[in-house]
Order: structure tokens, then C-alpha cells, then sequence
């Protein structure tokens, strides 16, 4: 279990913000053919005294806009019956440039461990944390090259999918207690 | 000849064609007809993923499930409803995401209201994860 051992009260100055809700939708642009699909079941859990930065996904709740499209992504290449989650552990690494007392957009670089199709890489993003009213939204966007995660396409349909798979992440952030 | 050698070729091409082009359009799993593979409570669906979950997600991943629990939570945010059933559980909770695909389903139920919905189980996070969700009674 990634997030055990919490308990959401609602009392004290968060530390720590969750959501249950966060929206990960990625795009496969190639002339052939333009391929998205979203998410909005991930979790991410962000410790602002640390940067500590977390996200889980299944990957059986990407919706695609065809049917078809889905069975390959989960059959052929996400293999997700074996590989039911995608996860990613890293760090905000200027944790202190955002005041989450106070409203603004604050430009942040995001990196760490991202696990798909259980191959761990290095990734690095510039992301945002938006703050308005007390009300906390991150978000970033980056590429990835899917052979990098032992992930492979057959030469039929390499036309038709993109070596560099784009990924959006959004999330609402809920402030969130430790169990003490 | 040539020319039967091309209308049978131009025949088995637009066969073809019209094979693919009706898998490339394949619809998606008709929630209302789908047959549940099992039915349980909330709970029981928690506690069986917290007691093993690689031996739940071989029952239950990508398999269209019936789950009855208190409703605890009923959002929306782009128009996909939500709804959270309450598994008696400190950490964890069943998170239903209503069927937009065939049908949107906005859900006439709120908290506290005991509800079944079938969906298809994608694993768990913190909750449990239904999506394509539907309403069969409450």
C-alpha cells in the first residue's frame, strides 16, 4: 500500500494535501491517428514541509473514446493485468518557493520515479501549483517515450501510435492530517 | 479474366475494409445487458482487497461487479458523477465513477441512501476503483 497509515481530520494547519480525484490524460498525436485517453480516479499525496510528491493511477481506468483502442492499450501494451498501477515517487525540488497561504501561480520543477508497465525511469517536469482562495491545484505536463517502458508496438500500427506519449496531470488538492 | 481477377480483388478489399473498419468502431461493453460476475457489499469488496489484493484483482480486475453500500458521497466535476460507498473503514471506501461512455449517469440518490451499482473494478488505490458504473437499485 502507498498511502497507508493516513487519516483525514479536519482540525490543525495541513501539512500534507491528498486528492482521490486526480485527472491524468495522456495523447498519442501521430498523422494517422490521434489517440486520448483519461483518468480521473489517480491519487497524489504532497508534503509541503518535505516536497514530497506522490501518485498513483489504475491503469484500468483510462478511458478511451474507442473501444478498441482500450482492449490494446490494457491487452497488448500496459500488460495490465500484470501491471495494474502506475505510480510516481519524487520530490517539488523548491518545496519553500510555494506559500500555500497566499494566493498565485508558482512555477515549480517536479522530479522523481515513474513506474509504468513496472519499469522505473527518471523524470524531470516544470509543473505549477496554483493557489486561489485556499483552494490548491497542481499541474503538469510532459512527455515520455513509451519503448523506454518495455512497452512495444508492433510495426503494423507504428504509424499509428506516437513514439512520445504526452501526459497531463491535474490535480485539487484537500488538505490532509497525520494520524497522530 | 483480368477483369474477374479485379472485381474478386476490389470485392475481398472492400470486405476487408468494412471487417476492419467495424472492429476499429467495436462498441463498448453494454453496461445495462452485462451479466455481474459477482455481487457483494462495499464492504466486503474493501476487506477482500485488503486481505489480498493480487487474489482480488484475479477475481475482480476488469470484471463487471455489483456492490451495495451507504452512499457517503455523491460529486460531479466535468460532468462524471462520482459516488463514494462507505465500506466501514477508517482508510478505505468503494469510489464509483458513473458510466459517461454509453449513457451519462447522474445518479438520483444522495448520502446516506443504501444503493447497489454494477460496474467494472479497475483495483485499488486508497478506495477501491468502479468505473462505467451504473445504477441497478436503491
Amino acid at each position: 500500500m502507498l498511502f497507508t497509515g493516513i487519516l483525514f481530520v479536519t482540525t490543525g494547519m495541513a501539512q500534507k494535501y491528498f486528492t482521490k480525484d486526480g485527472k491524468i490524460s495522456f495523447y498519442s498525436d501521430t498523422p494517422m491517428e490521434k489517440i486520448e485517453a483519461n483518468n480521473t480516479k489517480a491519487v497524489s499525496v504532497y508534503d509541503v514541509s518535505t516536497g514530497q510528491l506522490e501518485f498513483a493511477a489504475l491503469i484500468k481506468a483510462f478511458q478511451f473514446e474507442k473501444a478498441l483502442m482500450q482492449e490494446h492499450f490494457n491487452e497488448n501494451y500496459l500488460e495490465s493485468n500484470t501491471y495494474p498501477k502506475a505510480t510516481f515517487k519524487g520530490k517539488v525540488t523548491e518545496p519553500g518557493a510555494v506559500d500555500f497561504g497566499k494566493d498565485g501561480k508558482y512555477q515549480v520543477q517536479v522530479a522523481g520515479e515513474l513506474t509504468i508497465h513496472g519499469v522505473t525511469k527518471q523524470v524531470s517536469t516544470p509543473a505549477t501549483f496554483q493557489v486561489t482562495n485556499g483552494h490548491i491545484s497542481g499541474s503538469a505536463s510532459f512527455n515520455i517515450e513509451v519503448e523506454e517502458y518495455g512497452i512495444k508496438i508492433p510495426s503494423i500500427v507504428r504509424e499509428k501510435i506516437a513514439k512520445e506519449v504526452k501526459i497531463d496531470v491535474q490535480s485539487d488538492y484537500l488538505p490532509m492530517q497525520e494520524k497522530s | 479474366m483480368l477483369r474477374k481477377a479485379i472485381i474478386v480483388g476490389l470485392v475481398v478489399v472492400l470486405v476487408a475494409g468494412l471487417v476492419g473498419y467495424k472492429l476499429y468502431n467495436k462498441p463498448f461493453q453494454d453496461v445495462d445487458q452485462v451479466e455481474p460476475v459477482a455481487s457483494m457489499t462495499a464492504k466486503e469488496l474493501v476487506s477482500a482487497y485488503q486481505e489480498n489484493e493480487q487474489a482480488a484483482n484475479e477475481k475482480y480486475l476488469d470484471q463487471f461487479i455489483e456492490v451495495t453500500g451507504q452512499v457517503q458521497e455523491v460529486k460531479e466535476e466535468d460532468n462524471i458523477w462520482t459516488v463514494t460507498l462507505d465500506a466501514n473503514d477508517v482508510m478505505s471506501a468503494v469510489r464509483c465513477e458513473m458510466d459517461y461512455i454509453q449513457e451519462a449517469h447522474k445518479p438520483d440518490f444522495s448520502s446516506g441512501q443504501v444503493v447497489t451499482l454494477r460496474g467494472k473494478c479497475t483495483g485499488i488505490l486508497m478506495d477501491v476503483v468502479l468505473v462505467r458504473c451504473i445504477e441497478v437499485s436503491h
